[in-house]
């Protein structure tokens, strides 16, 4: 395995190696000073920005809602102005 | 993360103001919903979406011509250390000196962490949304990991002391 300390951190803590490869890196840790300190600062890293997480706001989810919704109309009726036109006379 | 969350974390990356952000996950989902109506069908709705968000956000970046100046890591704002390590720190940090410090990072790696660290995504989805091969995907998530934690201002613990 080629000794790329910012690749192997941050397989590592994406949690992407095979069990294999995460034994060996984790021996490897013990004894590489680079190594153990790129993986230290990306688990630290990722904290930070998983704290970034957000939810989206409310009121947004209904107005999204509301948008795909007339959207939805339109594409089945046609829209809004045609469904208010004068019948034709026959 | 639910999709709306989803679309709604990558809008707040790629858009700058509230407004631009809402107007981004609605166009998002109007052309998913339309693709849906056309029978495109995802295997994956979650990366889907995210490709979708990506390429309009990314347009409508390039056509506003307003990609933000970019300021060395240096000049972001650092938190002095506490005496309790992580946990405490990041309690401090708040969301939106967060969201400025995510900002600063180059766009790629900032795109990079919002859908590996806080989508969920892994690197191989990533790079597929991303369209960059899944080894620079890595590199930017790395650098900008390093960049965020280096907000906390902590000196790396000694390994002895960490086992």
């Amino acid at each position: 395995m080629p000794h790329d300390p910012e690749i192997n951190a941050s397989l590592y803590v994406s949690g992407e190696f095979t069990r294999r490869m995460r034994r060996w890196f984790e021996a490897h840790l013990l004894e590489c000073d680079d190594c153990w300190r790129e993986v230290w600062l990306a688990r630290l890293g990722r904290r930070v920005a998983e704290h970034a997480r957000e939810a989206a706001p409310p009121p947004l989810r209904e107005k999204v809602r509301a948008v795909v919704h007339l959207s939805g109309r339109e594409a089945v009726d046609g829209p809004w102005w045609r469904r208010f036109r004068r019948p034709r006379r026959s | 993360m639910g999709c709306m969350d989803l679309v709604y974390n990558l809008s707040r990356r790629l858009a700058r103001s509230e407004e631009d952000v809402q107007d981004l996950v609605q166009e998002t989902y109007l052309a998913a919903f339309r693709a849906w109506g056309e029978r495109r069908r995802p295997r994956k709705v979650e990366s889907w979406m995210a490709t979708i968000c990506l390429n309009l956000g990314r347009s409508a970046w390039r056509r506003r011509s307003r990609r933000p100046t970019e300021l060395a890591l240096k000049d972001i704002e650092t938190m002095p250390a506490l005496s309790d390590p992580e946990a405490d720190a990041l309690a401090a940090i708040d969301r939106e000196t967060l969201h400025e410090a995510m900002w600063r990072l180059p766009e790629e790696q900032r795109i990079a962490l919002t859908l590996v660290d806080l989508a969920g995504f892994s690197t191989a989805e990533t790079a597929q949304v991303m369209g960059t091969p899944r080894g620079t995907v890595l590199s930017r998530l790395h650098r900008g990991r390093r960049a965020l934690a280096l907000l906390l201002d902590q000196d790396v613990p000694e390994r002895k002391e960490a086992r």
